[in-house]
């Protein structure tokens, strides 16, 4: 895929007048999706997908077209011609950029994650034979993610990955539910066996009567994937410096009132995970690590070129949304082994779910609890939970409130499907916060 | 289609039916920001999903290679996959869940999208930005425009042959104040409708503006909203995601046959609610109405070739039909509606709401007002979250007015509200008429796995409810 992208860039490329500079990027992948529902399989898609993107900068106007490539060189060749024909059209009477950001070269890169992936259809009947006695709901994804950046002062970047991965939920017959993934670069059917088998042994425990609690505050342990639905939420404007100019970011309190987050609370973007490009849609690469957070302490907000014109700030590379795309919450020192004599009497919060800002300039988040919840009583888990919502500001439970952190984390990867699959993902551990509200 | 006709009969004799379903969608983005232009893109999606049914399962693949190389290769691909799974299929479907459709659709529209430039549209953007800066507190103001025309021609192999053309605007502005630690952000509600650009009427859209960053600044001085029970007033603007997640969700056939449990969800409904349930008080009335004119998810098929009519889900607060296509009744023995669609060319058909509405009542606002001790008025969603079975929800708008006494009185700030949408609508006391009900419609309406996000109708009057659970900021 890499020689084709070569091969159309370097087209589009020769088809720019001399008073045009661009940048093309691709997007691409060859996916197979297969979607469960009881242990067989729902829908199986194949995805053959190529979007090519024609960034046109000509007397600081800037326009951009994305499109299907086809593949066929010939075809795709004439779509080039038919665009920089619309594109010049459109930009003769349109106004200059405001903040006009010229293309450069960043640079070169290539990365190239190879895997070794197995058939889908033996993969997919695998998975049937392995779950024939459970009612498993889920996806199995399998495929190559392509990401090419090239521009016409010589910036040139590669980033392809090879990877599957199967995100899937158990049910008993009371309809509880536990979750869990598994995922990599090659599939180990004796590793995929002993992740479900402690999902069966987790659905077990979730056979008690739930326990219904009434809203109010709890104290709780939000295992790593509930505090990655947080941190997903917080990436939401969170880390954006020109959210923050524009008045609409969750630091807004921060900045104003003197609200500040825990001691024990460090962020970092760290793109030592691997799990995506480094490089943003205009080909800035970013740093290989950079503090948020440092003992409660804002480091460094996210800054675009584009927020960097405007604001007059130096850019570091974000991309346009100012957001995070590999973030990792250090470790703290809470051995698993301790978490629940630890938590002593509260709840065991295994997963978040439909987490949204309820007020974001005050950086309040809500969102329901899912999958294994628990009752904890005395360091002992009593019954799992009749899901409550929580309605809470990041300056309480990532401030005042936070109170331990455990030693180890755990790496989700990004399981969208939007459009094409996403990569990245992010890297969390488990937290202890007292007094979490719960409001329904 | 004459290509995709003879592609067709080609691939006829390796499986039991085949279908090509060829989709092309063009989008030009407009942006402005505080009287300055901002971007303007454009993004097209082309390309074809094969479908291949064999020994009871459909499969499916995709391509954006449109040769006929690239579309057998497809095909190949689907084929050989239900061949080698064909022992762990979910369904066992037979051609009949495909009918042989035959028609056309179009959208209607008086002003082409091609008679304006893109840079005209940005120049008006422009404009409304200017006046959502009512005072120099406007901090922030925003305008944009989307513009998408989306084709989509279907053929199978026995014998369905159809095309429609759809025509979409969407379109929203905002204005944030700002005074000492106090921000505000203030918006028209984004909004899409199936017309041309006769949607898009600058003197209108700017009048709105100037309501829009008046508000904005209003709020700096609001009172926060109470926390109380309440009765509650919602307007359109924002009962609309209301009836989209505590109505349109939880009627999803494939949520009820949990097809979406490890991604969105399953329902509090189950099979048997279905002509026994009150869902809600007697004054509700909700259809899936495909055919109302300018509604954003308004067609004459579905993605499964199924002709779309207007069916009543709830008739005077009783459930009664799913939001499931044909492939949901077959396996569920529920009665559904026309709604199988999908997003792209290279997503496959799933149970999605199209236009979810509540039909319109007999009660004026001035009387709706009147009838309230103490109660309050929300306009326009700023937040929204509800729980996996469609039950526990929460929800903030950006803009509410207290009434006393049968009157309106003072602005509230931050306004939310929550409940459990087996009480909600049974809480419902009063359906706006025919002059309070607006269509709007989203975008961005997100299921499935793999996740596809699709556009979604709401038409609904401003109704009333009893005893709600209302409340402020941080």
């Amino acid at each position: 895929m890499e020689n084709y992208f070569q091969q159309i860039s370097a087209y589009t490329l020769s088809e720019k007048q001399t008073d045009e500079e661009v940048t093309v990027t691709l997007s691409g992948e060859k996916t197979q999706f297969v979607r469960f529902n009881k242990s067989k399989i729902r829908q199986g898609t194949d995805v053959n997908q190529l979007n090519l993107s024609i960034a046109i900068q000509n007397d600081e106007k800037e326009y951009s077209y994305d499109f299907s490539l086809s593949g066929n060189l010939k075809s795709d060749q004439n779509k080039i011609n038919e665009i920089y024909k619309t594109a010049r059209i459109r930009m003769q009477d349109m106004a200059k950029a405001t903040f006009f950001v010229p293309f450069k070269n960043n640079g070169t890169s290539s990365v190239s994650n190879a895997g070794e992936l197995k058939d889908i259809s033996e993969l997919t009947n695998i998975l049937c034979q392995e779950t024939v006695h459970v009612d498993l709901a889920g996806i199995l994804t399998s495929g190559v993610s392509y990401r090419g950046n090239i521009n016409s002062l010589g910036q040139s970047h590669w980033f392809e990955s090879e990877s599957f991965s199967i995100d899937y939920s158990l049910y008993s017959e009371k309809e509880k539910a536990v979750k869990a993934s598994y995922g990599g670069s090659k599939f180990d059917l004796e590793a995929f066996k002993a992740i479900l088998e402690e999902s069966i042994r987790n659905l077990k425990h979730m056979e008690k009567d739930n326990k219904v609690l009434v809203p109010g505050k709890y104290r709780c342990y939000l295992a790593p994937a509930a505090v990655n639905e947080i941190l997903d939420t917080f990436c939401w404007g969170g880390t954006s410096q020109g959210a923050l100019k524009q008045g609409s970011s969750p630091l807004l309190p921060y900045k104003n009132e003197g609200k500040r987050l825990s001691s024990k609370f460090n962020l970092n973007e760290d793109f030592s995970l691997g799990l995506i490009s480094q490089f943003n849609e205009d080909g800035e690469v970013f740093t290989n690590k950079l503090p948020i957070f440092k003992n409660g302490q804002l480091q460094n907000l996210l800054v675009s070129a584009r927020t960097a014109k405007e604001y007059n700030f130096k850019s570091n590379a974000a991309n346009s949304e100012e957001s995070l795309r590999s973030p990792v919450i250090e470790p703290g020192d809470l051995g698993r082994e301790d978490i629940l004599k630890q938590l002593g009497t509260g709840l065991y919060i295994s997963n978040l779910h439909y987490l949204n800002w309820s007020d974001q300039k005050q950086g309040r988040i809500t969102g329901m609890t899912r999958f294994a919840c628990f009752w904890v009583e005395n360091g002992e888990i009593v019954a799992p939970i009749k899901d409550l919502r929580f309605d809470d500001t990041i300056y309480n439970f990532w401030g005042e409130n936070l109170e331990q952190i455990t030693v180890f984390s755990e790496t989700a990867l990004d399981s969208h499907t939007y459009s094409e699959r996403s990569l990245g993902g992010n890297k969390c551990p488990g937290m202890i916060v007292k007094d979490f509200n719960f409001t329904l | 289609m004459e290509k995709y006709k003879n592609l067709l009969n080609k691939f006829s004799s390796a499986c039991d039916w085949a279908s090509i379903r060829e989709y092309k969608e063009v989008t030009d983005f407009i942006m402005a920001r505080n009287a300055k232009p901002d971007q303007i893109n454009t993004t097209e999606s082309h390309g074809v999903m094969v479908e291949v049914l064999y020994a009871g399962q459909v499969s499916y693949a995709g391509t954006s290679d449109l040769t006929d190389v690239g579309i057998q290769k497809a095909f190949d691909k689907a084929l050989n996959f239900a061949i080698k799974t064909k022992e762990n299929n979910l369904c066992d479907f037979d051609e009949s869940i495909r009918p042989a459709n035959n028609g056309e659709y179009k959208t209607k529209t008086k002003i082409p999208f091609e008679e304006v430039s893109l840079a005209q549209l940005q120049s008006s953007l422009i404009e409304i930005t200017k006046s959502l800066k009512v005072t120099e507190e406007i901090i922030e103001a925003s305008a944009w425009a989307m513009l998408t025309k989306t084709t989509v021609n279907y053929i199978s192999t026995n014998g369905a042959h159809w095309s429609q053309e759809f025509s979409i605007v969407s379109k929203d502005f905002s204005a944030t104040a700002s005074r000492g630690n106090e921000n505000q952000t203030r918006s028209f509600g984004m909004n899409g409708r199936q017309l041309g650009l006769e949607d898009f009427d600058i003197g209108l859209l700017l009048q709105e503006a100037k309501r829009v960053g008046t508000q904005a600044v209003e709020l700096l001085d609001g009172e926060e909203c109470p926390t109380e029970k309440l009765d509650l007033i919602i307007a359109p603007d924002q009962l609309y995601l209301q009836v989209h997640e505590s109505i349109g969700h939880p009627l999803e056939l494939d949520r009820i046959l949990g097809d979406e449990r490890n991604y969105a969800g399953w329902s509090f409904i189950g099979p048997q609610d279905f002509g026994t349930r009150q869902y809600g008080s007697d004054l509700l009335n909700v259809t899936f109405d495909p055919l109302l004119e300018s509604e954003m998810a308004s067609y004459v098929f579905d993605d499964n070739g199924v002709k779309a009519t207007k069916e009543y889900l709830i008739k005077e607060g009783v459930l009664l039909r799913g939001i499931g296509g044909i492939e949901s009744q077959t396996r569920s023995k529920i009665p559904g509606v026309s709604c199988a669609r999908s997003c792209d060319w290279n997503r496959p058909p799933m149970d999605r709401m199209g236009n979810i509405n509540i039909e319109p009542g007999d009660t004026s606002f001035e009387e709706m007002i009147k009838g309230v001790k103490k109660g309050i008025i929300m306009y326009t969603n700023r937040s929204w979250s509800i729980d996996d079975y469609r039950n526990k929800f929460q929800f903030g708008c950006e803009y509410a007015k207290l009434i006393e006494d049968g009157k309106i009185t003072k602005t509230l700030k931050n306004p939310n509200y929550r409940g459990v949408t087996d009480s909600f609508w049974m809480n419902l006391d009063k359906v706006g008429d025919q002059s309070t009900y607006e269509i709007w419609g989203s975008p961005y309406c997100g299921k499935g796995e793999p996740n596809q996000v699709i556009r979604v109708g709401h038409a609904i009057p401003t109704c009333l409810f009893k005893n709600i659970e209302v409340f402020g900021g941080a």
